[in-house]
């Protein structure tokens, strides 16, 4: 005789789905382990450390060993998550026959359904469960049906649609929070971001860290020219980069010195050029030094007179490494409304000059000839330059 | 450390004359601790009373000069919600925020009309409802009203027009105060602008303006501002006030030595420029607002703050970037106003003090010219 086996009853669960991430072919694992490393990480302390995460064909699962989870609350901490697709608050249950899902089903769906229309879509992931995915969503369409009065089911334009999903275990849940997509962070390897304060540089980072670049901020002060506040702004700048990647500690580069040597030593018009040069020639070193494997800048073409392609195309040789510009392409408010929505505009226009304002030319060429800016610049590096950017790069304090 | 800017705020003092510990009671309590509080609080209130030349019961004690001029304004176009024509609120550009800030808000809100613009060209009503705001001392450039001759002039007009005079940077600073005193209806004042801890001000309304109050709950000061009084502060603020106010002979004409010499400046710095609306006028001794074209207001108060000289660009209550500055408004040119700092000066500031100042002011703004090629 067989071994009756009870069902657990339904407890309540998070979903996690994960979209690009699931085609990889070779280093899926590695991405995998990357996600829920993340989602641990994050959601660790609640629970009295109960939480479980484990991942089932295609999906995270988290769950309380002892019984329901607080899904408001896991949710807020792991929405960020760069790599998972979509969120899912829902229920779990062990049962495996057709008449103990359906009556599983009934009891999670009843209160949402009253009064609407209703269609109930399978996905089966587990081909040893005896229905086809058609079947089951018509079992338990029928039955909801059948005990949920003033319900009807409307297969083409449903109001409500409900997930069963039949894996290791069966799955329902109707909302889907979408998540952020990318890929884990830092599963691509790390770069160095040249933070500014303003409104541009913060969202190129989380576009770049979105796509799974781990984030070495610097920042290149120049007191008393610019304001300690900047440093402060800069700092919550990352703070709320950091509800995404984690803390992202800030590197101050010390600048004035290289900054005042190349405004005597510069005409005007090319100043800020050699100032991109300068600061892209720091960073690169301390990309060395941190072994990342690019520089990230917040440059949209045509911006401003130092973001032209003649511009871009002038600073580039002074970058050892490739440089990522997230923003390329994309117009002044598509930017702003990506700042807005990661939560870094407001504190990116808080009315602090930087030193742009100040040193900038009135009239900044645009159309700069690389070969006589690097001839410019070797004969500066002869002089002081490379020092006091050897001195900058040796400088530099890291703000936890 | 230089402190030169004082009009932004003072350095409490007078603490150790005066101990907190026997007004922390509250001076609506029954007790005897409450009844001590509730002395000094009386006491404190006829002192500034006696210098505002005012009757104790007409002073109203609030959080400071901003909820003073809140209460000034929206507190009269509320009482007159009901009227039949709705208050007429006058006011130069340049006055301070939290005046011109209430103002707009009530316009917004329809329970007034306004307007905002230099005084020649303010057309007051004959008859009717009519607020006129005043600044006892401009916060930006330290220009005096003559508040005594425009209350006579307007009155002239409409009797029944209300002179405000926001007093924050002009109580206990000016020898002719008592005339600013007793012409003003309405007039606000900031403890925090003479040497005492910030968090406490209060409004002066002379018996027949009727304001409406801000703040609703146990009726303190006569109901026109409820919450527990900031006994302490309260007391503090009277006793510097005093102090202040008895001391000033001989402090104006320290600080005027002191403002005279950094105002000296401009023959030293070429294009250097004191900005004030009128020259010839008679300008409060306790600010000075200096420009060097060619530099920045923003990067000199950097430069000097790291030698330890603290001053300003202007007032600390402007904020939003793109808003315009009041000396923009004054109509001052962008090389006047891009350069601009204020100084705020305070009895304790020496004349030594003034000559490292100056001496720091040269060298920084030499430095910033040469960094920005200004000849």
């Amino acid at each position: 005789m067989d071994s009756v086996n009870i069902p657990d009853p339904p407890k309540r669960i998070f979903l996690v789905k994960y979209g690009e991430v699931a085609l990889r072919q070779g280093n899926r694992a590695f991405y995998e382990k990357q996600i829920m490393d993340d989602i641990k990480r994050r959601i660790k302390d609640l629970h009295d450390g109960n939480i479980r995460v484990y991942r089932e064909q295609g999906r995270f699962l988290i769950e309380d060993v002892n019984g329901d989870i607080d899904t408001d609350t896991i949710l807020s901490r792991i929405k960020n998550i760069f790599g998972a697709i979509a969120f899912c608050a829902g229920i779990k249950t062990t049962e495996r026959t057709i008449e103990g899902i359906r009556e599983a089903a009934l009891g999670f769906f009843r209160g949402r359904i009253c009064d609407a229309s209703f269609k109930v879509d399978t996905k089966r992931a587990d081909k040893r469960f005896p229905l086809t995915s058609n079947e089951t969503s018509a079992a338990i369409g029928e039955y909801l049906l059948d005990n949920i009065p003033g319900s009807r089911v409307d297969l083409h334009n449903p109001s409500i649609v409900l997930r069963v999903e039949i894996r290791n275990h069966v799955y329902f849940y109707v909302d889907a929070v979408p998540g952020e997509g990318g890929l884990p962070y830092g599963s691509a390897g790390k770069g160095v971001l040249l933070l500014s304060g303003g409104i541009d540089s913060p969202v190129a980072g989380y576009l770049a860290a979105r796509r799974g670049v781990g984030l070495i901020p610097v920042y290149f002060h120049s007191p008393p020219y610019v304001s300690e506040r900047v440093v402060d702004k800069t700092s919550d700048l990352l703070k709320t980069l950091g509800a995404y990647t984690g803390p992202l500690p800030l590197r101050i580069v010390p600048f004035t010195e290289t900054q005042l040597y190349l405004q005597e030593n510069v005409p005007p018009e090319k100043l800020t050029i050699m100032l991109k040069r300068a600061m892209l020639r720091i960073a690169s070193a301390i990309a060395a030094k941190e072994k990342a494997h690019c520089l990230i800048t917040g440059d949209a073409v045509g911006q401003v007179a130092s973001q032209t392609l003649h511009s871009l195309a002038a600073v580039n040789s002074a970058a050892s490494l490739p440089i990522l510009r997230p923003l390329t392409a994309m117009d002044k408010h598509q930017i702003i409304e990506i700042a807005k929505r990661i939560g870094t505009y407001d504190i990116s226009i808080r009315p602090y000059d930087d030193c742009c304002t100040l040193f900038v030319a009135k009239h900044p060429e645009n159309k700069p000839n690389t070969q006589v800016i690097e001839r410019m610049e070797s004969r500066l590096t002869e002089g002081r330059l490379a020092e006091l950017i050897s001195d900058a790069v040796g400088n530099t304090v890291i703000n936890m | 450390m230089i402190y030169l800017d004082n009009a932004a705020t003072t350095q409490p003092l007078y603490a150790a004359a005066l101990g907190d510990e026997a007004f922390f009671a509250n001076p609506s309590s029954p007790h005897a601790l409450g009844i001590a509080a509730e002395r000094a609080m009386a006491k404190a209130r006829q002192t500034i009373a006696d210098i505002l030349l005012c009757k104790p019961k007409e002073i109203i004690f609030t959080s400071g000069g901003t909820e003073s001029n809140n209460l000034a304004i929206i507190g009269y176009v509320s009482a007159l919600r009901k009227a039949n024509t709705p208050p007429v609120i006058f006011a130069e550009p340049w006055a301070h925020p939290s005046v011109l800030a209430p103002l707009h808000h009530a316009v917004e809100r329809k329970s007034a009309s306004g307007c905002v613009g230099p005084r020649s060209g303010w057309d007051i009503p004959v008859s009717g409802p009519v607020m006129v705001c005043l600044s006892h001392v401009n916060h930006e450039t330290g220009d005096l009203t003559d508040i005594a001759a425009i209350t006579r002039e307007l009155k002239s007009l409409n009797p029944d027009a209300v002179i405000f005079v926001d007093g924050a940077q002009g109580f206990c600073k000016d020898l002719n105060a008592a005339e600013v005193y007793k012409h003003a209806d309405v007039y606000s004042f900031s403890g925090h602008k003479c040497h005492a801890p910030a968090g406490v001000g209060g409004l002066v309304v002379r018996g027949g303006i009727k304001l409406a109050p801000l703040l609703y709950g146990g009726g303190q000061e006569n109901a026109m501002r409820s919450g527990t009084e900031n006994v302490a502060g309260i007391v503090r603020t009277a006793y510097a006030a005093q102090q202040l106010h008895d001391d000033l002979p001989v402090n104006y004409i320290h600080v005027k030595n002191l403002r005279d010499s950094l105002a000296g400046l401009v023959s030293v710095i070429p294009n250097a420029t004191v900005n004030t609306l009128n020259q010839n006028a008679n300008n409060s001794p306790y600010i000075l607002n200096l420009s060097f074209p060619g530099t920045k207001g923003e990067v000199l108060v950097h430069m000097l703050s790291e030698k330890g000289i603290y001053m300003s660009t202007g007032t600390a209550c402007k904020s939003r970037k793109n808003d315009k500055s009041t000396l923009m408004l004054m109509g001052f040119p962008n090389e006047i106003t891009e350069s601009a700092v204020r100084f705020g000066f305070s009895h304790l500031n020496t004349a030594e003090e003034i000559e490292r100042t100056k001496e720091a002011l040269i060298a920084c703004v030499n430095q910033l010219r040469k960094i920005r090629g200004y000849r």
